[in-house]
């Protein structure tokens, strides 16, 4: 199928959304709709002695509050552990934790309801740093400690590796608690339905693992829940946890009414989902011709109050601490440790960024000491297929570290860097740096990755093709149409998409890990093979062919051994058959061996680019402008050209928010940083001019070759912006982001 | 939640002034409202009564008149940043105008706004001191002029009792000879509030010297502050372009600010800040006059 | 007929191994296989039932050589 051709055309959700058509969940109202307050905790640690509730039920137009009492299922969510409670009974572990539940007749009035609810508190003493949290003496968030996860994984003899060495980096890097801040913020509409079923109607990134969260949160049958999650309005990560949806299903079941909630900006970005803040300290060992020889990495993830997935991305990050490089010793500690700095989840790279910052600066200073330069030290590392990773493991897939590298040395930008380093203006210095990433797809070895779809033939013979995956902004929904379409040898307007609902798509697993394009390719083509058997068995039923007769799609129809057919004639030729369904499953490959200690470690694909950023700053300021990216990147096989490019456009746009501006604030377990004047992401104008190199290495276990691009797009950038300040004006960057007042500090230190 | 109020929307200064007597201190003003929108959002807005300008048509202009330049209080921003008026004879208010918030707040919020809001952050005000504006002001009964410089007693404070409303700002044109620029730091290019700005103003004498200068800064004390002792450092440079000198003369500025820690920066930040725009964007008006030896 | 089954995550703690091969009357359920290990309460609740990548229910009748995979719908990656 690798001569699949790929019809272009223009996003297929384009015209709705730029013209405001497109309904999203949160634009979506029913007859007698009732409004939701989650009442949030006033304190970020604290026992709950009392809630009364009787002054809010008082206030004309509430028509329930509910406590932790009424929760009728099992009182927590939480995708690896149910650990957070939909309503609090006995203790708050952050901000944003919900202590009662409001439903009124207008939003208005539940909010002024949700100021009557009385919570008596024992305050307890906050746990903000990680470290902290760790020492015995810590006060404790949790009956088992404020141990979330502790991983430790080696590879043969760091100590010795380091007595080898010629030239040992050690450093310590922070990295920010980012905010995913979609357009449209956690929102949504429960509605109980007359045979006692609920439909949520919410976007998120995985209706099907909504749908059995909300069962064991309602203590229902799953298959009386129906989840509609797509579209979404922008996700990264920050939609794949529950959000509001535990809350309003508990309303709508208990006032037998529609309940819908819409976040303010500020209750998102207090309550919200959020990108773990590490503390690396990474010590690097390498001889004098640039060769590495040792890694120890010590990771301290920030988990906020609750589990979530901070145990998958503590892992993640620690299976990336020494990228895809040649180290021969090894040692990746990591410890989630849970604070009461808000609630920390999955995030666009999923603990990668946080550590390929800090080994890639390792890197680089290295190259500078030993007296090489930042491609030939990388060049010296990169590993191949066939070779061991830095954790153990042997790479038998694809690996395109050294193509992706090789790319971004040609690279304008890279090749020209002299002449886009100069500047007039005493005060102005410019800096070029480049950076590589690998960044592992898919769930893991131990989680079942699977998917499925469907394709219908309709009547006219258009097709549908249903499949879980939302399209939360990635573009993927163009790119099922184009690859359903090229297979079926249609224009790709005669396919349509259902996705993201538990009713008319099939569970295809989450839309994260950098999997939907990867597992859509395999399960779309699974169900045109399923397609072309079964019309082929169809036919030779009803004329004689033979059983082993054969169908090819061919130019809007397929050849047959009774002739050349149309897709409108087969579709009358069967139209007895109901549906005129096409199905298709895919069971991801994984590895044949675990990780020792570490879940899910590791993976078994990945994806891959490398970046090089052009950086001004103002030594007068420490203003730091990003003013051109290159991105070389391996897609595998391409399926639209323009939508990887706004996925680089995207992802470079959110790894320069990481790596200059983004920061949600928390002091003594209070936000500071509750709107968009004090949290600060990248507008149009502070993004950069962007060089695209786009390589294709064909992913072999995919059916289409593609490889998912949208998390590693984000990656490089972080680091390649660092160092591309270190570049300009000398100093190392340790923390981020990398604000005007960080750099001027490391630019004058005796401040 | 946006609290209940009393709306009014005056359809021309007659109204507004009869209005503002009305409710005296009970009112606040609504310009373009992109102050006071986030305010009430914020629970922030303490009166009761809201009474709006944006109709009132005869506020919105930009004029220049025997050597002044007239700019009433309903102008925008944009319309600031777009007059070739404000451009050629007040160079410093069109930059600062262009450098408010995102097209969209420069499409409603007005000069007005700006300077009664009496922010020590507003972009428009240091400007509006280096240009030595006076303000305007009206009240049912009539009208009296105040000195920009006059006009702010602190935060969010200002001489404007509470039945006045700022009408307009006029200012003497600037030409051959007078240089005036702006600077602004903040933490984006866009939609910032500045961590701190900076405005000055230089008339440069036969000699080529600079004989007369006006510097202000603002986010760096409680209200928009001139720096006396930084514009004699100025007027004591030699008419020669080094960038040494002219960052010397800035460096002055250090001891005329009184900057708080906030959010968004360190006071001992904000004062090295300072020294920067001001460094930069007068090196970068002086060299169109003065050269290298 | 034979039927293989596999456990993954907290499901594993139900057996002894976490994959084993069944001996079974022809017509047995998934559900019945679910009873039978004694899966309960918020773990049941949680539970997915998955047959060469696509999801099975209760009710749906082993065939041989089915590989039936019981997992809880955890992300990673």
């Amino acid at each position: 199928m690798d001569d699949i051709h790929f019809e272009q055309v223009d996003r297929v959700d384009a015209l709705g959304k730029a013209c405001g058509t497109t309904e999203y969940m949160s634009d979506l109202s029913f007859p007698g709709m009732l409004y939701a307050w989650f009442v949030r905790s006033k304190y970020p640690h604290a026992l709950i002695k009392n809630v009364d509730i009787s002054r809010a039920m008082a206030l004309n137009g509430v028509v329930t509050v509910l406590t932790a009492a009424d929760v009728t299922g099992f009182n927590g969510f939480g995708i690896v552990n149910p650990d957070m409670p939909v309503i609090c009974g006995d203790k708050v572990r952050y901000i944003g934790d919900t202590v009662a539940l409001v439903a009124a007749t207008t939003e208005r009035i539940a909010e002024q309801a949700a100021a009557l609810v009385d919570v008596d508190y024992e305050v307890l003493p906050v746990v903000d740093d990680p470290i902290e949290a760790l020492k015995p003496d810590a006060p404790k968030l949790h009956d088992k400690g404020n141990v979330c996860l502790h991983t430790l994984i080696t590879k043969g003899n760091v100590e010795q590796g380091f007595r080898e060495a010629d030239v040992v980096i050690e450093h310590e890097y922070r990295t920010p608690r980012q905010a995913h801040v979609p357009l449209e913020t956690e929102s949504g509409v429960a509605v109980p339905e007359a045979d006692g079923s609920l439909s949520m109607y919410a976007g998120s990134q995985y209706a099907f693992r909504d749908q059995l969260q909300l069962a064991r949160i309602l203590g229902m049958n799953p298959r009386m829940i129906h989840v509609y999650s797509n579209p979404v309005g922008g996700g990264f990560g920050g939609k794949d946890e529950l959000t509001i949806q535990g809350g309003i299903a508990l309303l709508a079941m208990k006032t037998g009414k529609p309940v819908k909630v819409f976040l303010s900006r500020e209750e998102s970005l207090v309550s919200g989902w959020k990108r773990h803040p590490f503390i690396i300290r990474m010590k690097t060992g390498f001889k004098s011709d640039g060769t590495m020889l040792a890694n120890d990495v010590t990771c301290y993830e920030d988990k906020g109050a609750y589990t979530s997935l901070g145990g998958p991305i503590l892992n993640l990050a620690l299976e990336h601490a020494s990228s895809l490089y040649r180290v021969p010793n090894t040692r990746h500690e990591g410890w989630a440790v849970f604070t009461n700095n808000g609630v920390c989840g999955a995030f666009r790279g999923f603990g990668v960024p946080q550590v390929l910052f800090a080994l890639e600066s390792n890197m680089d200073e290295a190259a500078e000491q030993l007296g090489l330069d930042p491609v030939t030290i990388r060049r010296k590392n990169v590993l191949h297929q066939g070779e061991v990773s830095p954790i153990g493991h042997t790479l038998r897939t694809g690996v395109s570290m050294d193509l992706v590298l090789d790319a971004i040395e040609k690279s304008e930008l890279w090749q020209h860097r002299e002449e886009y380093k100069k500047t007039d203006k005493p005060w102005l210095r410019r800096g070029v740096a480049l950076a590589l990433a690998p960044q592992g797809a898919g769930l893991g070895l131990g989680i079942p990755d699977y998917g499925g779809a469907y394709i219908d033939l309709d009547g006219d013979g258009s097709f549908t093709l249903r499949i879980g995956l939302v399209e939360y902004g990635q573009g993927t929904h163009t790119g099922f149409t184009q690859m359903a379409a090229g297979l079926l040898h249609v224009h790709p307007s005669r396919v349509r998409i259902v996705a993201g609902q538990t009713e008319g798509s099939v569970d295809a697993g989450p839309a994260t890990a950098s999997r939907s394009m990867y597992t859509a390719s395999n399960a779309i083509a699974a169900a045109f093979r399923d397609f072309g058997v079964k019309v082929a068995g169809a036919l030779a039923a009803k004329y004689h062919t033979g059983a082993d007769a054969v169908c090819e799609a061919k130019d809007g129809g397929m050849t047959t051994p009774v002739g050349f057919r149309t897709y409108e004639e087969l579709a009358q030729e069967f139209s007895q058959e109901s549906p005129l369904r096409w199905e298709g499953y895919f069971v991801w490959p994984t590895a044949d061996r675990e990780i020792p200690g570490a879940a899910g470690l590791p993976h078994w694909i990945y994806s891959f680019a490398a970046q090089a950023a052009l950086v001004e700053v103002n030594t007068l300021t420490g203003e730091t402008h990003l003013l051109r990216v290159a991105t070389a990147l391996d897609t595998g096989h391409t399926v639209n050209p323009q939508q990887v490019e706004a996925q680089i456009d995207g992802g470079v746009a959110q790894g320069e928010g990481f790596a200059l501006f983004e920061d949600t604030l928390i002091s003594k377990g209070q936000v500071r940083t509750r709107n968009f004047s004090t949290y600060i992401i990248p507008t149009v104008q502070d993004v950069p001019e962007h060089e695209y190199i786009i390589l294709e290495n064909s992913e072999g276990t995919s059916a289409l070759g593609v490889r998912g691009i949208g998390e590693v797009v984000m990656v490089p950038i972080i680091p390649a912006v660092a160092l591309a300040i270190h570049d300009a004006t000398g100093v190392w960057v340790r923390q981020l982001p990398s604000t005007p007042e960080r750099v001027y500090r490391l630019l004058h230190p005796g401040l | 939640m946006i609290k209940e109020f009393e709306y009014h929307a005056a359809q021309d200064l007659k109204e507004a002034l009869e209005l503002a007597e009305q409710f005296g201190p009970r009112k606040r003003f609504l310009s373009g409202g992109t102050d006071v929108t986030v305010r009430l959002k914020e629970g922030l807005v303490t009166e009761d009564v809201i009474v709006d300008l944006s109709h009132v048509a005869e506020l919105r202009f930009v004029r220049e008149e025997s050597g002044v330049v007239h700019v009433g209080a309903g102008a925008t921003h944009a319309d600031l940043g777009a007059s070739p008026i404000v451009r050629q004879h007040g160079h410093a208010l069109a930059l600062a105008a262009s450098r408010v918030g995102s097209s969209q707040i420069r499409n409603v919020g007005t000069v007005g706004g700006n300077v009664a809001n009496a922010s020590p952050a507003g972009d428009t005000i240091p400007a509006l001191i280096v240009l030595d504006a006076v303000v305007s002001i009206a009240n049912r009964k009539g009208t009296r002029d105040v000195p920009i410089i006059d006009f702010f007693t602190g935060p969010g404070r200002s001489v404007l009792a509470s039945e006045e409303l700022v009408t307009e700002l006029y200012f003497p044109v600037t030409g051959p000879g007078e240089l005036t620029g702006f600077g602004k730091l903040g933490s984006r290019q866009a939609m910032t509030i500045s961590t701190a700005n900076m405005a000055f103003y230089f008339r440069i004498g036969d000699n080529r010297r600079i004989v007369e200068a006006r510097i202000a800064f603002g986010s760096v004390a409680p209200t928009v502050v001139r720096a006396h002792r930084t514009e004699r450092m100025f007027c004591q440079l030699p008419p020669l372009l080094s960038w040494d000198a002219i960052r010397g003369a800035a460096q002055m500025a250090w001891k005329e600010v009184a900057p708080i820690d906030d959010l968004r920066a360190t006071a001992v930040y904000r004062k090295e800040a300072v020294v920067g725009l001001l460094a930069e964007a007068a090196y970068e008006a002086l060299a169109s006059c003065w050269h290298e030896r | 007929m034979n039927v293989k089954i596999k456990l993954f995550q907290d499901y594993k703690q139900y057996h002894d191994t976490p994959e084993y091969e069944l001996e079974l009357p022809a017509g047995t359920t998934a559900g019945e296989i679910v009873r039978q290990l004694g899966i309960k309460g918020p773990e049941l609740a949680y539970l997915i039932l998955i047959l060469k990548g696509k999801r099975v229910y209760d009710e749906y009748v082993l065939q041989d050589g089915d590989e039936l995979v019981f997992a809880a719908p955890i992300g990673g990656g």
